[in-house]
């Protein structure tokens, strides 16, 4: 009886936590790299591919979006790996460029959307906040299938993703196929960007993968162990906002997950120092 | 064209001017994302502010957010000193929460009032010229034309004033620091004023493009300038014809201006990245193959002095494709290294 009445609430969470154990994982490589506002990056350079996916297709379906969420966020990082490679620019520059007028594009098709006779606010608040509360059973199955495919080319990779993150000179030395692996960390990265899309939404959405890698840096020195911490303090703050969302009723899912996570990240940078004292 | 155009023509250039400063500071500073972190944070103090007043049109609502985006770069900085966070992790860590602390804050008390997140995201440039500023009843314009002029006149202030000690310590923190000028202090003020200008210009642009105007032109700019002083007048260069361009093409085919003017600057930047004379990549690229024939040319004139070759023999010589023996002989041509003979090329001593 209990469990019938929480049934509405269930599928949600399971979904949200699902999101949160791949943002974990992909984080924690994220933050190794230092790239960690490749999120954010990424999450706004979807909105153009989104947007043209609804105006070919004219259907709302969150596969067909995703899609195109997908090339254009591969767009993007291409354009920054290339850019990086051939102008005198930080990537941190580059970030912001990508961003604004990947965005700014969006924007443009999007009022370009709003002149067709359908209904697209749907289309844009599904992208800006997500709506972890509309994702049903059929949607958990495409997840689990994605964190399997993503587990296992992590497992399947694990040491020369390692030794791509930590040392790429030392990498190409013993002829690990480095470029290869790097556009595969960046293909399982977008793809897991835009799913979480859906959970979060798109300014919120650079928190999952910043939030947990830093809690977890702080908590242990070696990269197997910062996975597994990370993943863990992911799907906790995952599953604590969706309760939170929960009981209060009118506190949005995405802006809830990412309090706890924010609060918590930060309450463990502050323990670990007092714990530690100066590192 | 209509006096609204020119408004929002207006509008459109200030902008863009106004960003001018802050986005060479950023790009030069190497904070370029902290545009994006203040453009988001800000949310947090007009949602707080308008709890305290009540009033959506109350000037302090501006000034919470200004605090606001200020709180956020530093505890960005508080953080990246105190637990040794890389830049982007600390950048990306806060900015989110002050947004979705702001996001609850309206979901939870401003259901019943019209403060759109949307509208903060995406801003409207159409209806700005809507709220008109007057004084004794005389019409003085609209607030954004005013609030933006302000701005830009405080920036270039600012700036003018001083001038050299950013510059020593943008570049040089350690030889400005022994001529007692602190640059952290400089960059707290620096980060104040874009805070400032972000909040002055995001309710015309939304809080996203903000980063297109600041970052976007000042990043040309870094391609081709040689000078801090020649990059902050390349900015105003490509900031203007983005404005100019962005806002034609908005009114020609109906859409956001804001958008199609961070297209516009993105294009831009793409325009000069790969076509700049000297620092574009094709010209990189021509320099590169201009060596490389130039190289080829020598060995020839080394190998063959006072001999005559044709291009079927550079061929069997040197292994080259037919095309690149072509490039060779056409580039000794006109390096006048070779002379042409009927249809040989005598090689000169």
């Amino acid at each position: 009886m209990i469990l019938a009445s929480w049934y509405p609430f269930l599928v949600p969470l399971c979904g949200v936590m699902l999101i949160g154990l791949l943002t974990g994982l992909l984080g924690t490589f994220a933050f190794l790299k230092k790239q960690t506002m490749l999120g954010d990056v990424v999450a706004h350079a979807t909105l153009p591919g989104i947007v043209m996916a609804f105006m070919i297709t004219q259907s709302v379906h969150s596969l067909v979006l995703m899609t195109g969420g997908l090339v254009t966020g591969l767009c993007a990082v291409l354009l920054i790996t290339f850019l990086s490679r051939y102008t005198v620019l930080h990537t941190d520059t580059l970030f912001g460029i990508v961003l604004s007028v990947f965005f700014g594009i969006g924007l443009v098709l999007l009022t370009q959307v709003q002149k067709m006779p359908i209904a697209s606010q749907a289309v844009l608040n599904k992208f800006l906040f997500g709506s972890a509360a509309t994702l049903v059973y059929s949607d958990l199955y495409v997840l689990l299938l994605l964190t399997i495919v993503v587990s296992v080319i992590v497992a399947m990779f694990w040491r020369a993703f390692i030794l791509v993150i930590f040392d790429t000179d030392y990498a190409r030395t013993l002829g690990i196929p480095v470029t290869m692996l790097q556009i595969v960390l960046h293909v399982l990265t977008v793809t897991v960007i835009v799913t979480g899309l859906y959970a979060v939404g798109v300014v919120l959405m650079s928190s999952l993968l910043v939030a947990p890698a830093v809690t977890a840096r702080q908590l242990t020195r070696s990269v197997t162990s910062m996975i597994w911490y990370a993943m863990s303090c992911s799907i906790v703050a995952c599953a604590l906002g969706m309760s939170v969302s929960i009981v209060f009723a009118h506190v949005p899912t995405g802006a809830a997950i990412v309090v706890v996570a924010t609060v918590g990240a930060f309450g463990t940078l502050i323990l670990c120092r007092e714990l530690k004292g100066a590192v | 064209m209509n006096m609204l155009m020119i408004e929002l023509l207006t509008i459109a250039l200030l902008t863009a001017l106004v960003c001018v400063i802050p986005g060479v500071f950023l790009v030069l500073r190497g904070v370029s994302l902290m545009s994006d972190a203040i453009s988001h944070a800000l949310l947090l103090g007009i949602v707080s502010m308008f709890l305290v007043v009540r009033s959506l049109t109350s000037p302090l609502l501006l000034v919470g957010a200004t605090l606001a985006g200020f709180a956020v770069v530093v505890l960005t900085e508080y953080a990246m000193q105190q637990f040794k966070l890389h830049k982007d992790a600390a950048i990306g860590l806060f900015f989110p929460f002050f947004f979705s602390c702001a996001v609850i804050l309206i979901s939870v008390y401003t259901r019943d009032v019209h403060l759109d997140i949307d509208m903060v995201l995406l801003g409207d440039m159409v209806f700005a010229p809507f709220s008109r500023h007057s004084i004794c009843g005389v019409d003085c314009g609209p607030h954004a034309i005013l609030l933006i002029t302000a701005m830009l006149a405080l920036s270039m202030l600012v700036v003018g004033l001083l001038y050299r000690p950013l510059v020593m310590s943008i570049f040089d923190p350690l030889i400005a620091h022994s001529v007692t000028i602190s640059s952290n202090h400089l960059y707290y003020l620096m980060m104040f004023l874009t805070s400032m200008i972000a909040v002055a210009i995001f309710s015309v642009v939304g809080s996203v493009v903000v980063v297109a105007f600041m970052i976007v032109p000042a990043a040309t700019a870094y391609c081709t300038a040689r000078s801090v002083k020649q990059m902050l007048v390349h900015t105003s260069f490509y900031s203007i014809n983005a404005a100019a361009f962005g806002y034609f093409y908005a009114t020609v085919a109906d859409v956001s201006i804001a958008g199609s003017i961070a297209a516009a600057t993105g294009i831009i930047f793409m325009l000069v990245v790969m076509g700049a004379p000297q620092t574009g990549m094709l010209g990189k690229l021509w320099h590169y193959g201009e060596t490389w024939l130039k190289t080829c040319v020598m060995l020839v004139v080394k190998h063959q002095k006072g001999k005559t070759i044709e291009v079927s023999s550079l061929k069997e010589l040197y292994g080259w494709k037919r095309w690149w023996a072509c490039c060779v002989v056409y580039y000794g041509l006109h390096m006048t290294k070779l002379i042409k003979l009927n249809n040989k090329y005598y090689v000169r001593e």
